[in-house]
């Protein structure tokens, strides 16, 4: 090894802790990385792997429209198309199951909700192979029994023989089970919640007409091809409406949910990287700066230039190496740790090795590529020390690091490497799936924007920081002062010393500064996303369902039923909402069927355009719509104009009598809101949710009595809030782990403000010795080091705080139609405060105490 | 009269990788208040550790020493910094002052880390005092960085000479400097001695500094090999010292 290399790795050897610190911010910077890299591969596997053990040998699938079926004309049209080569028919619908007793008739115990699905055992072996565990496959002629799958049937105590009956439109029927399948193939779907029956015992369970069908499974000619049998479907399926999809476009509907995760993993590694990039040119420079006159005898005693550049660029590189390798084990644990997070939030199972290739390449590459991007500048700086700096020796400490500027540029520059490689490496390992999802759409040149927009916002970030630092450094200095007044006497010379300190070198500090604003401002940030996203979704709840609970039905159920849950004790008013399916101008949209007045009387739906008793009076008048915002915008709609409502029976044109704010949540978005007499016109009736309001001051016991009278319909209780996922837990869950991770950003920010630290006090030894000789205490030493990282502290996290909660605005104002007012995330903005102090002091402690134990005599001499 | 500083007998040994350096063997000496004791010797003979346990700035390994009636070497680090604040001022060869402070504030560091309001009434005449009998009132607020290294060492006195210490250490202050600085500082130092009874201990391997002093100590390995008694003069002819130490084979 040359002379310079071993010098460089010589460095290292000689800071261990400061080498360490950097070693471990780049570690937390490739695991975060390689972590999210490798989640989200194991993610858009397990979904793709999912699509395809669902999907079969299916190459297209068309699906009745809303609760409609298809004819057997459709079917037999499905058939005969060219390019199909099989079809295989299916009733698919949900209903309750209950368990009845051996030897008993009647159902004792309830199951919970079920996919029932029809099938014609001979077709659908052509399609999917299924692998029965305990007794047999269902025949074509076994009208009395039932498949099911294997947790869910074991879990609730069903083996072959057992008996469960199912509740239908037709009544209530028995079935004896005749097999149970392993948890694979099209047996995984709902969560292994499926009874298979014939086709026949399920069209007459749900009362359906000879030969109707809810789903039809196609198998396509590749010689045709799918898209040209799509095309001649559409052609010939002219008489009723349906939904076609393929099999790719199930697959990533699939990994939709898990690749939003992915992407907001990669945007929080790519801050980690951030911020991880600016501490290693930090602490770089900081180890030039500090070596200059060493550097400078090396040259005078003939060391060329390049040397010089080698010793630094091989620092690096032995820091990248090391934080490298400790990275990759960091991150396959983290990888392990958060499969079964991911698995949890998104719908498809998330399966793989933690161990993607494609990632350790991508995490690798930036573990050892931005360390080295960021020794360019110091190694070039230390390149440039002259021979006879040796020679002067006159400065207390090491020159200050040089303008705030420069730590910009450089900080950037590795940043913005990092960012890139980040990018284009997810783009890379993402487009080398066979469906081409790739986490950041938009082929190579979206790509590369983004890396350059990523690349000025982050150069932008550190040079305002920069600016405003000594300026917020101030004012947090101030602030700390009085907070410290009652002290003040005895305080004095340690703030005096802390501010003159903070003073001494802005760029560095400007730099944790920068880190720590970035890094907690990120934490901030997701928790002031989430937070505006569930107020948003409270708040339109809040509008479309002002109630205390929703009794939810899982297919429609009579009008009758809410009399029942109007006697329950407590409850003030009860009323009906039918949510279902409708097509405008050939469009899947939703709408709800209510009863005008009692809907008005609650409260509900702000009018934005018209008033709002002529729109109800309009609609209780019949012929009349009311439409939501989004959908307006969405069909083009306004005041007056006709909107065209076709569902599997009937098409009616109602005028749209006003525009309101909010919808009611539904399966294809707000609900157009529509009359119980114009829904019935259009074959819809019964009712899907109550909406219960209780009297005021109505016992907690009401709940549980609802929920009595609810189980008896086989209806569930649940709060208003979680209809139609307006507000789910996924959306915490996902903001959560995402500001989890961004803690690490915080991490690496707090041990670069240690490595800002241990320097000054390095770099201060013979300062503090005079200090200690002229009657400065230890205990004084102390309080002044850990007085300066409050400060730091305390102005990054203000910093953080409005950083945040600027950029949750942004992101509220920019991502939605849905109006969502903003409000200051107060606890999030506690605790980031909180995390950035005490974190400032914590890790100040250590660097205090090096400063109170300054060996005075020593210290004196050093100089 | 009591002494104003007694060592006894002091010993210190430095523990290194390569096993002991013993740097004083046995040092006494007293210095009565208002004397100026200059401490001379060859390279490595012990000057700059005996004046670091003078003024309680490390701890002897043996013996003891006394600091108007304290005895210094038994004192915690606290109690230690205390005194060396309120007893005693320290000018040493370089970088004597914070180069965040200006000259002014680094004049009233003691009071500032003592607690006081260096801007009020008595400290703030106490500062000004102090910066006069140097010459630098005039430029009081500037940065170190914008001081010559002569004026840097004048603040220095003037900083360990502002609390009125009942002693006033110095090593080597005028290593640093050309001649005539040099000698400039040693007319302050010797002003504080004779205008205002400061007790001075002066370390210094220069006869032309060791000339003004009242009486020299000559250490060699860690002992006193040799006491000069020159008494206090006007003139500090360099000539007369010279000719002592050539006795002693300097
Ligand atoms: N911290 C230390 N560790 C080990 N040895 C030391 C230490 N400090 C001083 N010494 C040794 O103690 C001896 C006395 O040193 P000291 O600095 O007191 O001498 P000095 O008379 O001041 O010399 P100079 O005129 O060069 O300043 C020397 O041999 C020196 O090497
Ligand atoms: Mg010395």
């Amino acid at each position: 090894m040359h002379a310079p290399a071993r010098l460089g790795l010589r460095i290292l050897r000689r800071r261990p802790l400061r080498s360490a610190l950097t070693i471990a911010g780049i570690a937390i910077g490739v695991a975060l990385v390689f972590a999210a890299l490798s989640v989200d591969a194991a993610a858009q596997s397990g979904a793709r792997g999912y699509a395809a053990q669902l999907d079969g040998r299916s190459d297209l699938v068309v699906r009745a429209f809303g609760e409609g079926t298809l004819s057997p004309q459709s079917l037999s049209a499905i058939s005969s198309t060219t390019g199909v080569l099989g079809t295989s028919p299916q009733v698919r619908r949900t209903t309750f199951a209950w368990s009845v007793a051996p030897g008993g008739i009647v159902a004792t115990r309830s199951l919970g909700a079920l996919t029932v699905v029809g099938v014609d055992p001979e077709a659908d072996r052509a399609f999917h192979d299924e692998s029965v565990v305990a007794g047999a496959a269902l025949t074509a002629a076994d009208d009395g029994g039932v498949v099911l799958a294997e947790p869910w049937a074991s879990a609730h105590g069903l083996a072959v023989g057992s008996r469960i009956s199912l509740m239908g439109g037709g009544g209530e029927r028995t079935l004896a089970v005749r097999g149970v399948l392993a948890a694979s193939g099209p047996a995984l779907a709902d969560g292994g919640r499926l009874a298979y029956v014939t086709i026949t015992t399920a069209r007459a369970l749900f009362a359906l007409p000879t030969g109707a069908v809810d789903v039809v499974e196609v198998r396509v000619d590749p010689a045709v091809g799918v898209a040209a049998v799509e095309t001649r479907l559409e052609t010939r399926l002219s008489s009723e409406p349906y939904l076609l999809s393929t099999t790719a476009d199930d697959a990533a509907a699939l990994s939709g949910a898990s690749r939003d995760i992915g992407s907001g993993l990669l945007l929080v590694a790519a801050v980690v990287l951030f911020v991880g990039a600016l501490l290693v040119s930090d602490a770089l420079a900081m180890s030039v700066a500090e070596r200059s006159r060493e550097v400078a005898l090396l040259r005078s005693a003939g060391a060329t230039r390049g040397q010089v550049h080698a010793m630094v660029v091989v620092e690096a590189l032995g820091m990248a190496v090391a934080g490298t390798a400790a990275g990759i084990v960091l991150g396959a644990v983290m990888a392990t740790a958060l499969v079964p997070l991911v698995a949890s939030i998104s719908d498809a199972p998330v399966s793989g090795a933690p161990l993607d290739p494609g990632a350790l390449v991508v995490a690798v590459l930036l573990g050892v590529l931005v360390p080295v991007v960021a020794a360019l500048g110091p190694a070039w700086r230390a390149g440039r020390v002259a021979p006879v700096e040796a020679l002067r020796g006159s400065a207390l400490r090491p020159r200050p690091n040089g303008g705030i500027g420069r730590s910009a540029v450089e900080g950037a520059a590795a940043s913005v490497t990092g960012t890139t490689v980040l990018i284009l490496g997810a783009a890379l390992t993402g487009a080398s799936s066979p469906s081409g999802a790739a986490p950041i759409a938009g082929g190579p040149a979206a790509t590369f924007l983004a890396a350059v927009v990523v690349a000025l916002a982050v150069l932008l970030l550190v040079l305002i920081a920069g600016l405003v630092a000594p300026a917020v450094l101030r004012v947090a200095g101030a602030v700390v002062g009085l907070a410290a007044l009652p002290l003040r006497r005895s305080l004095g010379a340690e703030m005096r010393l802390a501010r003159g300190s903070l003073a001494h070198d802005p760029a560095r500090i400007s730099v944790a500064f920068a880190a720590l604003a970035v890094g907690l401002g990120l934490v901030v940030a997701l928790a002031g996303i989430a937070d505006g996203m569930r107020r948003a979704g409270e708040a339109w709840i809040a509008d479309v369902a002002p109630a205390d609970y929703a009794v939810v039905a899982i297919s429609p159920v009579p009008d009758s039923f809410g009399a029942d849950l109007a006697a329950v004790s407590g409850v003030s008013t009860v009323t009906p909402l039918r949510l279902f399916d409708v097509a405008i101008a050939g469009r899947r949209a939703s709408a709800v069927a209510v009863d005008p007045g009692a809907y008005a009387r609650l409260g509900a739906l702000t009018v934005v355009d018209g008033s709002r008793d002529a729109a109800f009076a309009a609609l209780q008048a019949g012929g009349a719509a009311l439409v939501p915002r989004s959908v307006a915008d969405r069909f083009g709609l306004r005041v007056g104009d006709s909107l065209g409502l076709r569902t599997a029976s009937g098409e009616e044109s109602l005028r749209v009598a006003a525009v309101v704010a909010h919808g009611v949540p539904g399966a294809a978005g707000e609900s157009v809101v529509v009359s119980q007499s114009d829904a019935s016109r259009l074959g819809i009736s019964g009712v899907s949710m109550f909406l219960v309001v209780a009297k005021p001051g109505a016992s907690s016991a009401l709940s549980a009595a609802l929920s009595d009278v609810a189980d008896r319909y086989a209806l569930s209780v649940v709060r208003p809030s979680s209809i139609g996922g307006a507000v789910t837990g996924a959306l915490d869950r996902t903001f959560g782990l995402l500001d989890a991770l961004a803690v690490a950003a915080v991490i690496i920010a707090v041990l670069s403000m240690l490595d800002v630290l241990l320097m000054d006090v390095r770099q201060r030894v013979g300062e503090l010795g005079l200090l200690r000789a002229v009657g400065l205490t230890r205990a004084q030493a102390w309080r002044a080091v850990v007085l300066e990282a409050a400060i730091v502290g305390l102005a990054g996290s203000v910093a953080a705080c409005v950083l945040g909660v600027l950029g949750a605005t942004a992101v509220l104002g920019l991502g939605t139609t849905a109006g969502i007012q903003l409000a200051v995330p107060w606890a999030p903005v506690g605790l980031a405060l909180l995390i950035g102090l005490v974190g400032a002091v914590l890790v100040s402690v250590y660097p205090a105490r090096l400063a109170a134990r300054v060996d005075i005599a020593r210290a004196l001499r050093a100089e | 009269m009591r002494p104003i500083l007694e060592a006894r007998d002091l010993t210190k040994t430095y523990r290194t990788g390569e096993g002991e350096v013993e740097a004083l063997r046995g040092v006494s000496l007293t210095v009565e208040p208002g004397e100026f004791v200059a401490l001379m010797g060859p390279s490595g003979s012990g000057k700059t550790t005996l004046l670091q346990l003078l003024g309680g700035l490390d701890r002897p390994s043996s013996g003891e020493v006394v600091l108007d009636g304290i005895p210094v070497s038994s004192l915690d680090d606290d109690r230690a910094t205390r005194l060396r604040r309120e007893k005693t001022g320290f000018v040493f060869q370089a970088f004597n002052l914070v180069p965040l402070l200006s000259a002014r504030e680094n004049v009233a560091l003691p009071f500032l880390l003592a607690g006081a309001d260096p801007a009020s009434g008595e400290f703030r005449d106490r500062v000004d005092d102090a910066l006069r009998l140097v010459d630098l009132a005039a430029k009081a607020e500037r940065r170190p960085s914008q001081l010559a290294f002569g004026e840097q060492q004048r603040v220095a006195i003037a900083r360990a000479i502002a609390g009125r210490p009942a002693i006033l250490f110095a090593d080597e202050p005028t290593g640093n400097l050309d001649y005539s600085t040099g000698l400039e500082i040693l007319q302050y130092l010797y002003r504080s001695c004779a205008e205002r009874g400061q007790t001075i201990v002066l370390v210094t391997h220069d006869a032309q500094a060791g000339a003004f002093a009242d009486r020299v100590l000559f250490l060699r390995d860690g002992r006193v090999l040799e006491e000069i008694g020159i008494g206090r003069r006007v003139e500090h002819p360099a000539r007369p010292l010279i000719e002592r130490l050539a006795l002693l084979g300097e």
